[in-house]
């Protein structure tokens, strides 16, 4: 798997409220900054040409997931509405979840829907949104809507979900 | 705003769903993937499914656009539609939703590339903008504009 290109996603309504998106790729071998300054650039063209109210420019840039253990294959069985449900707190209080799909039955202990954060492969996830990942640049760690970083994973349960995809 | 990796995860039915994690943005890309590597191999090995991918998404603050505001008659059902070809000629497709009439040759659905607001969008896909060259999925640098029309498209809404 190689990296590919970062797509920027720009959001329009218009003055019925009906809403709609374009999308423009560029090669995502440039820096974050030169990135967000083509988003901004493209962005008053694309204002300027349209009639209608630009809502918001997202660019999503694809990782190169190559140094990863990645299974080939789905695993039997694997349903992406049987959810892992991760909520964890900052030191201010607030909260974060994050909703994992395809979650494993093996992990839940009997007779209830709590995630077994003893297992080493569940204490694995629990110690990336706690303590981050060391890179070369220095340490990650999963933070909530306003910045704060997660300290503390609260609860860890199984849930399903209805899938509503086409 | 931090920025989000959304990791993308496919069951065994090829179903596909996403899920997302908030981080600092005060990283270099190559940090954020040496990050999205090791936490795609976590969710590996928690999960059952297959990770497909991992997309640093981030928000670009637009609020210093000028005229960005919706005028009486928009509508994001009346489309620019631009298409455009690759170096390799693949040819990439833009629509733009809420163009303005006023933009077309008289008569024709065709889009006048003399107006400024056409012409930049050309510019724009063709020559860069900001140090960037627009490009296809692939990476091609795209090159040459094949046409620019005016189109109309359901948005789809549900009612």
């Amino acid at each position: 798997m190689s990296i590919f290109t970062a797509s920027i996603t720009f959001a329009f309504v218009d003055d019925k409220g009906k809403t709609s998106s374009t999308k423009i790729r560029i090669p995502n071998t440039l820096s974050l900054a030169a990135i967000s300054a083509f988003t901004l650039a493209s962005a008053q063209v694309l204002a300027d040409f349209s009639a209608c109210q630009l809502t918001s420019a997202r660019p999503c840039i694809g990782l190169d997931l190559s140094s990863a253990t990645i299974r080939a294959i789905a695993g039997a069985g694997s349903d992406i509405a049987e959810k892992a449900w991760a909520i964890a707190s900052t030191a201010f209080g607030t909260q974060s979840k994050m909703i994992m799909p395809t979650a494993t039955d093996s992990y839940v202990l009997a007779g209830t829907d709590v995630i077994d954060e003893t297992n080493l492969d569940v204490a694995a996830v629990v110690a990336v949104l706690e303590d981050g990942i060391v890179t070369t640049g220095g340490t990650i760690a999963p933070v909530d809507l306003r910045d704060n970083d997660l300290e503390a994973v609260d609860s860890f349960t199984e849930k399903f979900r209805k899938f509503t995809g086409r | 705003m931090p920025f989000e990796i959304v990791f993308t995860v496919a069951d065994d039915v090829g179903k596909k769903a996403t899920t997302s994690v908030k981080i600092p943005t005060t990283f270099l890309l190559a940090d954020y993937v040496e990050f999205g590597a090791g936490m795609a191999t976590a969710l590996n090995n928690f999960l059952r499914g297959k990770i497909l991918s991992a997309d640093l998404c981030l928000d670009v603050d637009i609020s210093s656009l000028t005229g960005n505001v919706t005028s009486g008659i928009s509508d994001v059902e009346e489309i620019g539609a631009f298409e455009f070809v690759t170096a390799a000629g693949n040819r990439v497709k833009l629509n733009i939703p809420g163009m303005a009439e006023l933009d077309t040759i008289t008569g024709t659905n065709v889009l006048d590339e003399t107006e400024a607001e056409v012409a930049a969008v050309i510019t724009m896909m063709e020559d860069g903008i900001a140090g960037a060259l627009p490009c296809d999925v692939g990476g091609d640098d795209i090159v040459d504009t094949l046409f620019a029309r005016e189109h109309f498209r359901s948005s789809g809404r549900r009612r």
